[in-house]
């Protein structure tokens, strides 16, 4: 688990550009021999982590219609075609103005407008198995560890992982 | 683009645990502090063709055959179905009561085809950034092949479109 403490985070009212600024500070200072944050957590006025954004939110956010490509991501879950949902995303056409006037018009985008809420959680004296069995069922790259009705910490997979790598090497020291 | 040779590639051959090292390997390797370590490992056929991937959440599933029937339970949250019924569904749903130790050593030696899932997005290796970006937007993916011409040359993955995108919004002046 990364405690708290030590995650990256930014207020629901910072815009875009803060939290892009967040992340290369974070990226620039970050321990080599640890898994690098791929996102940020998203806090309301009282502290209270309530969503977080990834690298995929990021991107998201320069999307006019970024609402519309939400249900287009379920199409190929549904298991419409791929040569359909091409068609349809070139009769979108969501990007006309050039990069630099998509970024210039994403720095003031509000956080609290692309982040992800995330409720999923798990208490810090659940065992590494029942951690790996929801994060499987859920499908996250991340737990939000809980002590009581507080957070303490986030459980990435890439940790989980890790773990998992380490109990292999462990195994064959065994042997 | 990360050209194929600088990724982290084995052959259908390999073990969970042979690709698990080449990860481990490929994210220890003296990289850029911009480049974040890969997350996944491709896996090549005899023609060292592209012929699928392992990403971390493939380890956590491999640990417990049956995760396979659990499909993606987050799905109902975004459905709109209460987080207590969703909780209650995956208490009701949990296989795996053994040991991890004993699951690290029953799946270490099986081989990497059994849990690798295919890579089907791929993009031309001309194909403009902000294309890209929408086309990965809407895939949901977090990495796609670069082909030149049909054949594979490199992967794109969403953490280099991700710091594209954030260099351009941190340094596109105002107007």
């Amino acid at each position: 688990m990364v405690p708290l403490e030590r995650y990256p985070v930014v207020s629901k009212d910072a815009t875009l550009l803060e939290a892009v600024q967040l992340f290369e500070r974070v990226q620039k200072m970050r321990d080599r021999k640890r898994q690098p944050y791929r996102a940020i957590l998203v806090v309301d006025d009282d502290k209270k982590v309530i969503g977080k954004i990834g690298q995929l939110a990021f991107l998201r956010a320069l999307e006019p219609q970024r609402n519309i490509l939400g249900d287009m991501g379920k199409l190929a879950i549904a298991g419409v075609s791929a040569d359909f949902i091409n068609t349809m995303m070139n009769h979108f056409q969501f990007f006309q103005d050039s990069m630099a006037d998509i970024c210039r018009r994403a720095r003031h985008i509000l956080v609290k407008d692309v982040m992800v809420p995330i409720a999923e959680h798990i208490e810090e004296d659940a065992t590494l198995g029942e951690a790996i069995y929801k994060i499987v069922a859920l499908q996250t790259l991340s737990l939000m560890v809980t002590r009581g009705d507080q957070t303490v910490g986030l459980l990435r997979l890439c940790d989980v992982v890790q773990e998992i790598a380490d109990e292999m090497k462990h195994c064959d020291e065994l042997n | 683009m990360i050209p194929l040779h600088e990724y982290a590639v084995v052959s259908h051959n390999a073990t969970i645990q042979e690709a698990i090292k080449t990860l481990k390997q490929a994210q220890d390797r003296p990289i850029s502090m911009d480049r974040l370590p890969p997350r996944a490992v491709l896996i090549v056929d005899d023609d060292k063709k592209v012929i699928g991937q392992m990403e971390l959440m493939d380890v956590l599933k491999s640990l417990e055959p049956k995760y396979s029937m659990l499909g993606d339970i987050s799905a109902l949250s975004r459905a709109g179905v209460n987080e207590e019924l969703i909780n209650s569904l995956i208490d009701n749903l949990r296989f795996w009561q053994g040991d991890l130790i004993d699951a690290c050593r029953r799946v270490r030696s099986m081989k990497i085809t059994e849990i690798m899932h295919p890579l089907n997005e791929s993009l031309d290796e001309d194909t403009p950034l902000s294309d890209a970006i929408h086309r990965v937007v809407v895939w949901q993916t977090a990495r796609s092949l670069v082909t030149r011409k049909g054949e594979v040359i490199g992967i794109l993955r969403l953490a280099d479109l991700f710091a594209e995108v954030a260099d351009c919004i941190d340094e596109t002046e105002e107007i």
